[in-house]
């Protein structure tokens, strides 16, 4: 049971392990993102059925499901806030298709009028504009 | 010498390498995301010396250090968001 547990333990830390150098190698922020969120959700993931089989009480199996549920929720959401961010403050890098950039452009020179129109984000002032449009 | 030490050596070496990369990253965003894979990286060490210590106090600190994670980021990219300066204004 123990080796099994630390198989899975550290078949997780080596996921870690691959976003941690991944962050290392990449060459912008957003590819570094995507190899972060991923491999340490999965990482995590790992290392937690790990800890439930090598620790098989109720109380830490419980407190191991809790802890991978709350990252699990959390991640994409905190990904996408940094991506975000990321992509105002114009750290696209080597971004070859923008299509966030195509919506603005559509949108705000009065192209389809349609599905750009929900993707904009800024102030205010834009969408009293657009009101007016 | 428990065979747990294995996985937290790894741990260890991940860890060691995303603060590399919070020292040398170029831009606010890289630091973020690379302080968010750290914490991770410290969930997952303190959940394995949870089990090799055999202690289920080490996973509360886990479960609550999970629960703050989610604050922590959204702060962080609140100041991203301030920090950075725009290339591109949006018209």
């Amino acid at each position: 049971m123990t080796w099994i547990g630390t198989g899975i333990a550290t078949l997780g830390a080596l996921l870690c392990l691959v976003a941690a150098i991944g962050l290392l190698r990449l060459h912008d922020a957003l590819s570094r993102l995507a190899v972060t969120t991923k491999a340490s959700t999965l990482g995590l993931l790992f290392s937690m059925i790990g800890v439930a089989v090598l620790f098989p009480e109720i109380d830490a199996v419980v407190k191991a499901a809790a802890t991978l549920a709350f990252l699990m929720l959390v991640t994409p959401i905190s990904g996408h806030l940094i991506g975000r961010a990321a992509y105002r403050a114009g750290l696209t890098g080597t971004l070859r298709v923008d299509e966030l950039a195509e919506a603005e452009a559509r949108a705000h020179h009065g192209g389809d009028g349609g599905t750009g129109t929900a993707l904009r984000y800024g102030s205010e002032d834009d969408v009293t504009d657009d009101m007016e449009d | 010498m428990s065979p747990i030490d294995l996985p937290l050596g790894i741990l260890a070496a991940a860890f060691a390498l995303t603060l590399m990369r919070i020292a040398t990253g170029p831009s606010l965003a890289d630091r973020v995301t690379a302080a968010e894979l750290a914490f991770v990286v410290l969930l997952a060490g303190i959940g394995l010396l949870a089990a090799r210590l055999h202690s289920t106090h080490a996973l509360t600190v886990a479960v609550i250090a999970a629960l703050l994670q989610f604050i922590a980021t959204a702060a962080l990219a609140a100041l991203l968001l301030r920090a950075e300066p725009r290339e591109h204004e949006l018209p």
